[in-house]
């Protein structure tokens, strides 16, 4: 084997060497775009957390795009360098078995792919890594999407593979493969972790590099494959049936005209006079803006009723929070998924030498500029030096900071901070009574800009401070947490009236009975009057066009996606509804695809038992499975039986319905055998071969 | 010829998609034979070969190389085995020693010395690249990379395919003068058929997927016979005559090739009443164009001719 595996590697080092070279410029490119960030910043260029830490996005992205290529190429060529016929002859006809050739196939080519994609990529950790390179935080962890990438490259090796050994059209189902890896793509680019990602990297490859195989074993062709083979080609071409007929369900509804996918919603706005106005929205129309008793509300000029772009001007300015409560211990302080910056850590704020980053540990990390390198962290109980981590964390800030409206304050569980980052200082802002527990606190502009004042929920209240720290109103939190989740203040004219508003939670209450609450308050006067307001959405059906991509959903995906989305094996039952119109669709082209599949079996013969077995492979995996079903049978032709004059299959050696033997071709006369000799006539019957 | 057959193929059936390349071949190759399997372009020569080495699967039917099914040879079965591909492609990358170092690691039987003896044969360089070498030179390595691991069975698939006639000539007279020994066994596939006629103890002739003949190759040129008869005038209308495979008319003669020819067919042949009847040597390759061209009757008739003109 190890002759093969020479022989492999020497054949591509060329390709190899390509990729190397492409592979490390992409990456040296992602490097130096960061470089180019941190000279940017001294310039007050524009933040962007990709660009200050690449090794997440920037490197993920060319990962995912180098990976995918380069090792479905190699793969590729591979098998297409020897797919000649006299040449394939030459590499399988030796003394060894196809197994141990395909082996030494993959042991070269998966070496060849770990090294071209794998050193550069290291070198980039490294470089990333390394304090004084790069003014952001590096965890291991933020190597785990690119890693996630690096390793669908082995996906689409074997995709590659099997492209170039199938028997099959590039038009028809020759490409299959490589929409099975395809799919894989997407499903890592929506894990929400690296568990997830490993276990769609490590199912992809197993079923792409077992179709390979059989598909090797049988030179590309569907029979003579050994069972696991022909189940795992059957796999993975049902899966780029998935994409194949997603695709063509997308590209139909876009075409479908938009009335079609009407829907209608609404909502309440609050004016600055402190009027209440329902806006009723419906898909691609403006919004239709009435008041509580259905009366279109009229422009005072012209009379008519107002526009949303006229109403918007009379809107309040709102802002709100959606506090948390949860236990301290197991409080999200992550934000999005393993893919996102954000999951590590945000750009908090730049000041003259400093830049500053929210990291999960509920600290701010300051890095220096010019050498970007660590200087610590800053917590509630002050700046700690060259520390990342301290005794006293804050929690999760409900709004992220962005360049326009910085972030001026911070929360613990009983105290709101102020931030005053050029004196590397936190300094107390407002502390909740022994009893009571933020759940959050945003800063509010409401011209804007600037900082004018600070909402604090806590369990008990909900507060309004001015950005000096007095106290403009507090009233009950009331109703209160969980039922009403989210709590938006609107600033109304005078500037000392006020609205609050609470939303009930859509989670608590999934029958959505519970009413809007509003409260109108005064400063200084606390609540002026309340509203209850009903919140019932009107009933809205999926347009039929829609429920198209029901065709390219295999039933079973529909479990696979809700694992997938984060949910326990315990809930997915109880959360999927079978009244989903997708799902309809996906049950019903399953039944249909089950039965059609069942009477081609009939028709071909197949055994009650290869019958059985491919109608639950249909009703699993729906259209995309018959789609597969079709793409990997070899339909043999029929003739008729000289017999019984029924169609039979030709692969067979006697009549499927009669049982009579294949008649010999027909003589012309011409025939030239000596019985007696090498040649046995051609009237010898046939016999079974035992020697 | 108690000897078990070294290929045995029992109504072996290939189809590509609805159309027969091979229908219902059944055949023996004894031991020890040069077996030559004949016929046109398509007429399922290769396909025959391919499923023989398990390169391809049968349709239906059955078939054994040195005793084992051709479904599942196993590794030991095709070190025995010699098999000479018609294009004689391989790697365009390694230079002639490396191809020999390359395949020598995978027979243990590998002889070096054959293979020199091959390659030097072709007056090929040991450093030569594969890519820079002729298609002749090419066939030459192909040939002693195939003979080296000593073969117990050889097939040649049409391996003087696109030679020149010296390269050509060089290839038959290697393959024969290294692999001429009793327990050795040769099936080949050629166009050649003077080369056919000189090494060839038997013959196999595919037409349109079907075995038309499999015999001796004496059986074969006795059973395919050639008359002439010449008449005095324009040579009567063709009666139906059994085994005719041509019939070519000039003036005042007809010249006919026959298969089994016999008493019925002498008989009915007399009974045209040709001035002279002449039976004519006729060599394998007109037999073999005979056999296998068009069937019925020609004429080249000059006063015809201009007269149509």
């Amino acid at each position: 084997m190890s002759t093969l595996i020479k022989k492999e590697l020497r054949e591509n080092f060329k390709l190899a060497l390509i990729g190397l070279a492409l592979f490390t410029f992409m990456l040296a490119m992602d490097y130096h775009s960061s470089a180019l960030f941190y000279a940017n910043l001294a310039l007050g260029g524009g933040w962007n957390a990709d660009n200050a830490q690449p090794m997440i996005s920037n490197s993920t992205a060319a990962t995912g795009l180098f990976c995918s290529i380069f090792a479905a190429v190699l793969g590729w060529l591979q098998i297409h360098n020897e797919r000649h016929r006299d040449l394939w002859a030459f590499l399988i006809h030796r003394p060894m078995s196809r197994t141990k050739i395909f082996v030494a196939k993959t042991v070269a080519g998966l070496s060849l792919y770990l090294v071209c994609a794998g050193l550069p990529l290291l070198g980039f950790i490294i470089m990333v890594g390394l304090p004084g390179h790069l003014a952001a935080p590096f965890d291991w962890a933020m190597v785990l999407p690119a890693t996630s990438f690096f390793l669908s490259g082995i996906v689409y090796y074997f995709a590659g593979m099997l492209t170039s050994l199938r028997q099959a059209r590039w038009f028809a189902s020759r490409g299959l493969g490589l929409g099975a890896a395809i799919l894989v793509s997407v499903a890592l680019g929506n894990a929400t972790d690296f568990s997830r990602a490993f276990v769609v990297v490590l199912v992809g490859s197993a079923i792409l590099a077992t179709a390979a195989w059989g598909s090797f074993l049988s030179s590309g062709y569907y029979s003579g494959q050994p069972v696991w083979g022909r189940r795992a080609l059957a796999s993975s071409l049902m899966l780029g049936c998935v994409v194949v007929v997603g695709l063509v369900a997308i590209l139909f509804m876009s075409m479908l005209p938009r009335e079609n996918q009407n829907r209608t919603w609404f909502r309440y706005q609050i004016t600055k006079d402190g009027n209440i106005f329902k806006v009723t929205h419906a898909t691609g129309k403006p919004g239709e803006i009435t008041e509580l008793n259905g009366t279109p509300l009229k422009d005072s000029k012209t009379g008519h009723p107002i526009t949303q772009t006229d109403f918007d001007r009379l809107a309040a300015p709102e802002s709100g929070v959606q506090p948390q409560f949860r236990d301290p211990a197991k409080a999200q302080l992550h934000y999005g998924s393993y893919q996102d910056v954000s999951h590590y850590f945000t750009l908090w704020q730049q000041t003259f030498d400093t830049l500053w980053y929210w990291r999960p540990n509920g600290r701010l990390w300051a890095y220096d500029i010019a050498s970007r390198r660590f200087l610590g962290s800053l917590g509630p109980d002050g700046f700690a030096p060259g520390a990342s981590t301290g005794a006293a964390r804050f929690n999760q800030p409900v709004r992220l900071t962005d360049a326009s409206q910085p972030v001026r304050t911070l929360t613990t569980d009983h105290a709101v901070y102020q931030l005053d980052l050029d004196h590397h200082a936190a300094k107390l802002f407002f502390e909740a009574t022994n009893s009571d527990r933020i759940g959050g606190a945003v800063d509010v502009s409401s011209r804007g800009y600037g900082w004018d004042y600070t909402i604090v929920v806590t369990k008990d209240f909900i507060h309004l401070l001015t950005s000096d720290g007095k106290l403009v109103w507090q009233t009950p939190y009331a109703p209160g947490y969980p039922a009403y989740y989210y709590a938006q203040v609107s600033f109304l004219e005078p500037s000392t009236r006020f609205a609050l508003t609470l939303y009930p939670s859509n989670q608590e209450d999934s029958t959505n009975h519970l009413p809007l609450h509003v409260a109108w308050l005064a400063a200084g006067q606390g609540v002026l009057t309340n509203l209850d307001l009903p919140l019932v959405q009107p009933a809205w059906t999926q347009p039929w066009g829609k429920c198209l991509t029901g065709l390219a959903m295999p039933p079973v995906s529909i479990f696979v996606m809700k694992w997938f989305e984060g949910l326990t094996l315990a809930r997915l039952l109880s959360v999927v509804k079978l009244s989903w119109p997708p799902v309809i669709v996906s049950l019903i082209a399953a039944v249909v695809c089950a039965v059609a599949g069942w009477w081609l079996g009939r028709r071909y013969h197949f055994t009650v038992a290869a019958r059985l077995k491919w109608a639950v492979f249909h009703l699993l995996t729906g259209l995309p499975g018959f789609l597969g079903f079709l793409c990997v049978q070899e339909w043999p032709a029929r003739e008729p039986c000289p017999n019984c004059k029924k169609p039979r299959l030709v692969d067979r050696e006697k009549c499927e319905y009669c049982g009579a033997d294949f008649a010999p071709p027909p003589k012309n006369g011409t025939e030239i055998f000596e019985s007696d000799s090498a040649a046995t006539a051609r009237s010898t019957p046939a016999v079974a071969l035992r020697e | 010829m108690n000897e078990p057959p070294v290929i045995r193929t029992r109504e072996l059936t290939r189809y590509f998609g609805r159309k027969p390349a091979v229908e219902g071949l059944t055949l023996d190759v004894p031991r020890g034979s040069v077996f030559a399997f004949l016929g046109r372009n398509g007429s399922g020569k290769t396909t025959t070969i391919r499923m023989l080495l398990g390169l391809m699967q049968p349709t239906r039917g059955t078939g054994a190389v040195l005793g084992h099914d051709i479904r599942a040879l196993p590794p030991g079965v095709r070190a025995r085995i010699g098999y000479l591909t018609e294009e004689h492609q391989l790697y365009g990358w390694m230079n002639v020693r490396e191809c020999g170092d390359f395949q020598s690691q995978f027979y243990p039987r590998w002889n070096e010395k054959v293979f020199r003896g091959v390659v030097g044969h072709f007056n090929l360089g040991l450093t030569a690249r594969v890519k820079d070498l002729s298609r002749g030179e090419r066939a030459g390595l192909c040939l002693g990379l195939t003979l080296a691991p000593e073969p117990e069975l050889l097939i040649l698939d049409d391996p003087t395919l696109g030679l020149d006639p010296v390269a050509c000539r060089s290839l038959v007279e290697s393959m024969i003068y290294l692999t001429r020994r009793s327990d050795r066994t040769i099936f080949f596939s050629s166009h050649q058929l003077a080369d056919v006629e000189r090494v060839a103890d038997y013959i196999a002739i595919m037409d349109h997927s079907v075995l038309r003949a499999c015999c001796p190759l004496e059986t074969f040129r006795n059973s395919v016979q050639q008359v002439r008869l010449q008449f005095p005038g324009a040579p009567p209308p063709l009666p139906a005559i059994p085994g005719l495979l041509q019939a070519f008319r000039t003036e005042g003669e007809l010249r006919l090739t026959c298969v089994h020819y016999n008493g019925a067919t002498e008989k009915a042949l007399r009974a045209l009443s040709p001035a002279q009847f002449e039976m004519v040597p006729i060599s394998l390759e007109d037999a073999f164009i005979s056999y296998l061209g068009e069937r019925g009757e020609k004429s080249f008739i000059l006063s015809e001719t201009e007269a149509k003109s």
